[in-house]
């Protein structure tokens, strides 16, 4: 499961979509809407994407996690459009045989997401709105 | 040189989209035409652009170009700033 969507999404589905009878461990990680930035109070973020670009980068980020640990399956979802502080943003799950490598790959995979992914981040706090600097 | 019109897609994310107005147009140039040209276009019917040029990434279906490379009909060309999901 590669997603990106405007729609909240329940942890239940993206677990279900790693869920193996060869795994041992399933990992998620759930990136909120944090209530401070910079020592600003946040009211929202908006969440923009290049929808194709940014799949195609999903993908490639789950197919590069698969290759480089010993993992069964990976789900990430990501979500665009105006979210409130406490809301979901994102949701990465990973199924391994053991958990070492489900650990591993979970933070490999949300790392580079934070990075690569044709997604940019808005945010309106209190002292007006501003568009968090990307990395790449 | 054999010179036809072709059709072009552009693209616009974020604080690019906001400093042009739009979230994309099509784009007629005369082939052969370079991504520079395309740019420089751009930055004449959208001066704002040029203030984020340092910030810009372009992109030519949906991977990412440094340099200069001719474009072909029906490219689709992206520019926005620096990515970051999460």
């Amino acid at each position: 499961m590669i997603k990106i969507t405007e729609k909240d999404f329940d942890l239940k589905d993206v677990i279900a979509a790693v869920k193996s009878p060869r795994a041992g461990a399933v990992i998620t990680f759930i990136g909120t809407v944090r209530g401070l930035s910079e020592g600003d109070q946040v009211k929202l973020l908006r969440f923009e994407s290049y929808r194709s670009m940014a799949k195609k980068e999903l993908l490639r980020i789950a197919e590069e996690a698969g290759g480089r640990f010993d993992i069964i399956k990976t789900a990430i979802v990501h979500r665009t459009g105006k979210l409130k502080v406490g809301e979901d943003i994102v949701a990465v799950a990973v199924s391994a045989v053991h958990r070492d490598a489900a650990f591993k790959a979970c933070r490999f995979i949300i790392d580079e997401l934070k990075t690569t992914a044709a997604i940019w981040k808005k945010e309106y706090t209190v002292r007006g709105e501003r568009w968090v600097k990307g990395m790449v | 040189m054999d010179v036809r019109a072709m059709e072009i897609k552009i693209k616009f994310f974020a604080m690019h989209r906001e400093a042009v107005g739009r979230r994309e147009e099509s784009f007629s140039m005369n082939s052969p035409a370079t991504l520079k040209e395309l740019v420089e276009t751009l930055e004449q019917r959208y001066p704002a652009l040029k203030q984020l040029r340092k910030s810009t990434i372009y992109c030519i279906n949906q991977r990412i170009v440094r340099g200069d490379v001719e474009l072909r009909e029906g490219d689709e060309v992206a520019l926005f700033p620096p990515v970051g999901g999460g």
